[in-house]
């Protein structure tokens, strides 16, 4: 078990590159292993034949932050027929401190038939959208897609208010008028 | 003014100071030549160009006012010496980059440092003269009320790397060249004065300490060595820039570290030293040069001949 | 002519203060500080605690005395300034706030020159310890908050340790913590017992005070901030003001060194601190 004892700030030396392999909230410089943040130290042998794992767990997580290939969720925020603009709150199941700008462009909604894609008929403003960061996009946002079968729309309120239940991989049915409202809907999990 | 720099052309530079040659032929202590002319803008008390060849060109001016004296509500310093008021500007013309409130950034951190070299006055009271050397108390016209503000405005024309130590260049330049109109006092009873300015183009007085004025010198650190006098593709590979204010008497007048990286300490000491030797050699070269330009300058006026100088942009 | 007006005198003429005799009771000499109780090379007792702000991702709270300064980092979050194109890595953005009732002077609500200076010399003294490239996109902002000042250089050196402390406190990824400190040169008088052994020695050298408040301030020659990263012997950043020896400043350099090293074992206490309560509630 993990003591107080254990616990480190940055910058404090850790261990010589040949006793362990560097993890999570380290750093290596000049064949020594130093903390880079203020936790405790925790040590982990994966196999026999490999160095142990030497990572400090954080004490103070710090807010999630996109990147490349990790799964988010957002909100949609506007709609246009080039792409959807949305507010990312969650990556990778950590929730943001602050919102982060991302865009659904037309073309990654989904992996076929994608010149018949309309952004209208796939997501409206509201929606709840898990999606797949693909690239940290320009200077305002990151560019998501939705292009496989786990992705897409997973909450939504239809037209006159009642939540909305996926039926199919494109249409949803709100449970008060009954009424089919077209998204693309995310494979409920 | 380039803003981004491709890994290739920041490893030839890198590459080249380490082996003590760079893009333009010069070694890692070598300064660029630079062009100084005093006495271009007739409207000022003094004025001065510094052209570092390959682009940097500044101008410098200093307009003498009148104005009240500032006293420190809290220990009543001041009330009996004059001011040095600094500002840089860099003109939208010498770059895109200027335009509009690009500048802001820089001037302000041009203007901060300059004022922290130039017009700290918070050396003890014994001493009048500020860490630039001026004799503050000589720029009092009537103690408690009226004294000569001396306000120093640098205008960036064209950047070619290297400001900060071309604007004090210009500064100290500039300040040789200053003439303040000399004053007569009166004296008119219970405490009432009254001062006339002397309107006699021939007699005017000096400002008094400039010899003692400081000039900086910017040292870069890329990699593990440091240069002076770098260009704006070395400046963009910079990772530590250290700013030395020395003195003809060797003495550091101010240290300001830039940029975002970090110096070991003994790195840093080493870098002081450095910068305090170049920057009396330099000085030295500048006297020089100030000092033949004013002799050929009586030289024309005692002969009757115009004096021509080069003018703006001149290379 | 405005008779609504009072009409004043044609002439005004600025009124004479006249200063208590006893207002510069406190004169420089050698081993002799404005607090008695401190040593040349002493430095005032440090008071750091992190975590004082709820809203904040960190935030730490400095004390040295007279001086007070508060500190929250927020990010890293998505870059608000709008113009700043795509960058590969993190922004480090610091903003510096004197209170208006911190300093002798009123301060104004909005941002002097001198704050602005300020901040940016903080963000330089802290960005070589921060692993910017760990957070693309990204930008951390860090605000501080200044209380009470007691003497510019002491308040900028504070504010740098206690934002470094902040950011750990954040749990950003950070090469090492940076710890600042300030040192004062002061002209020294003739010591009283030195001047009943030799005449004058008035071209003595100025002393070194470490961490010179307000009142020794005002007498010095010059000062200077060093910001230091202890564990990786690196120097983040150095301002000095005032004219000294080249043998002074690299006394001072040396002396600033040992303080950060001080300094940076408070900051390791309060940070281990902070894990002790949390494990403990």
């Amino acid at each position: 078990m993990t003591s107080v004892a254990d616990a480190v700030v940055p910058g404090q030396r850790l261990g010589h590159v040949q006793e362990y392999a560097p993890g999570a909230g380290t750093y290596l410089h000049q064949d020594f292993l130093y903390a880079s943040v203020v936790g405790l130290k925790q040590i982990s042998q994966s196999s026999s034949n490999e160095l142990p794992t030497l990572s400090v767990q954080r004490e103070n997580s710090q807010s999630a932050i996109p990147e490349i290939d990790a799964i988010v969720t957002c909100k949609v925020v506007r709609v246009n027929p080039r792409f959807a603009s949305v507010s990312i709150m969650v990556v990778d199941g950590k929730p943001c401190t602050d919102d982060f700008q991302g865009i659904i462009r037309v073309q990654d909604v989904r992996a076929t038939e994608k010149d018949k894609v309309k952004i209208y008929n796939s997501f409206r403003p509201g929606d709840i959208v898990r999606a797949q960061v693909i690239s940290l996009g320009d200077a305002r946002s990151y560019y998501l897609s939705t292009a496989a079968n786990e992705y897409g729309v997973i909450f939504g309120t239809s037209v006159a208010g009642g939540s909305l239940i996926p039926i199919s991989w494109q249409e949803m049915q709100c449970t008060k008028t009954k009424i089919i409202e077209l998204r693309k809907c995310a494979k409920p999990m | 003014m380039p803003s981004l720099i491709s890994p290739a052309e920041r490893d030839f530079i890198l590459k080249g100071i380490e082996c003590n040659i760079r893009a333009d032929g010069r070694q890692r202590p070598d300064f660029r030549e630079v062009i100084l002319e005093t006495g271009v803008v007739s409207q000022t008390s003094g004025s001065a160009r510094v052209r570092i060849a390959g682009g940097t060109d500044i101008l410098v001016s200093v307009k003498a006012e009148i104005g009240p004296v500032q006293v420190d509500p809290e220990t009543g310093d001041g009330a009996d010496k004059g001011q040095i008021i600094c500002s840089v500007e860099c003109a939208p013309s010498a770059s895109q980059q200027f335009e509009g409130r690009g500048a802001d950034d820089l001037n302000n951190e041009l203007t901060q440092m300059m004022t922290r070299i130039l017009s700290n006055t918070s050396a003890t009271s014994s001493s009048a003269s500020s860490a630039a050397g001026i004799n503050l108390s000589k720029l009092c016209i009537i103690p408690g009320q009226q004294c000569w503000i001396l306000y120093v405005d640098a205008l960036v024309l064209d950047y070619g790397g290297n400001l900060m130590d071309a604007i004090f260049m210009g500064t100290r330049a500039a300040i040789f060249d200053t003439r303040i109109p000399k004053t007569e006092v009166q004296d008119l009873g219970d405490g009432q004065f009254e001062f006339e300015v002397l309107d006699d183009a021939e007699d005017t007085d000096i400002v008094d300490g400039r010899e003692d004025m400081p000039i900086c010198i910017t040292l870069n650190k890329i990699g593990a060595r440091h240069i002076v006098d770098a260009s704006p593709l070395e400046e963009l590979c910079t990772e530590a820039k250290l700013v030395v204010a020395v003195n003809r008497s060797g003495e550091l007048c101010g240290l300001q570290k830039g940029q975002d990286g970090g110096i070991e300490p003994s790195l840093l000491l080493e870098m002081i030293q450095f910068g305090k030797t170049i920057g009396q050699s330099l000085i030295k070269q500048l006297d020089a040069m100030i000092k033949a330009e004013a002799d050929s300058d009586l030289g024309k006026r005692q002969r009757g001949e115009p004096i021509h100088k080069l003018g703006f942009f001149a290379q | 002519m405005d008779r609504k007006r009072v009409a004043g005198p044609e002439l005004s003429v600025a009124p004479l203060v006249e200063y208590p005799v006893d207002r510069k009771c406190w004169i420089p000499q050698k081993d002799h500080r404005h607090d008695a109780s401190r040593q040349p090379e002493d430095m005032r007792p440090i008071y750091l605690k992190t975590g004082l702000i709820n809203q904040a991702n960190g935030s730490a709270y400095i004390e040295l005395e007279k001086t007070k300064i508060a500190c929250g980092v927020y990010g890293p979050r998505s870059v608000k300034r709008v113009g700043q194109g795509f960058s590969g890595h993190g922004v480090l953005n610091c903003e510096i706030k004197f209170a208006t009732f911190s300093c002798a002077k009123r301060r104004t609500n909005v941002r002097d020159p001198q704050e602005k200076n300020l901040s940016l010399i903080i963000s330089q003294a802290l960005t070589p310890a921060v692993r910017l490239d760990l957070l693309p996109k990204s930008a951390i902002d860090v605000y501080i908050t200044v209380l009470e000042s007691d003497g510019i250089s002491s308040c900028l050196s504070a504010a740098i340790t206690a934002a470094s402390a902040a950011l750990a406190h954040a749990g950003i990824e950070m090469l090492d913590l940076v710890a600042a400190c300030s040192a004062s040169y002061i002209p020294t008088g003739p010591s009283i017992t030195a001047t009943e052994s030799a005449g004058s020695i008035a071209s003595s050298p100025p002393q070194i005070f470490m961490d010179a408040d307000l009142e020794e301030e005002k007498h010095e020659q010059g000062s200077i901030v060093l910001a230091y990263m202890p564990s990786r012997n690196e120097v983040t950043h150095v301002l000095q003001s005032g004219k000294a020896e080249g043998a002074i400043i690299s006394q001072s350099v040396e002396h600033c060194v040992e303080a950060c090293n001080k300094i940076y074992a408070v900051m390791h206490h309060a940070l281990l601190e902070s894990i002790t309560e949390n494990k403990s509630v």
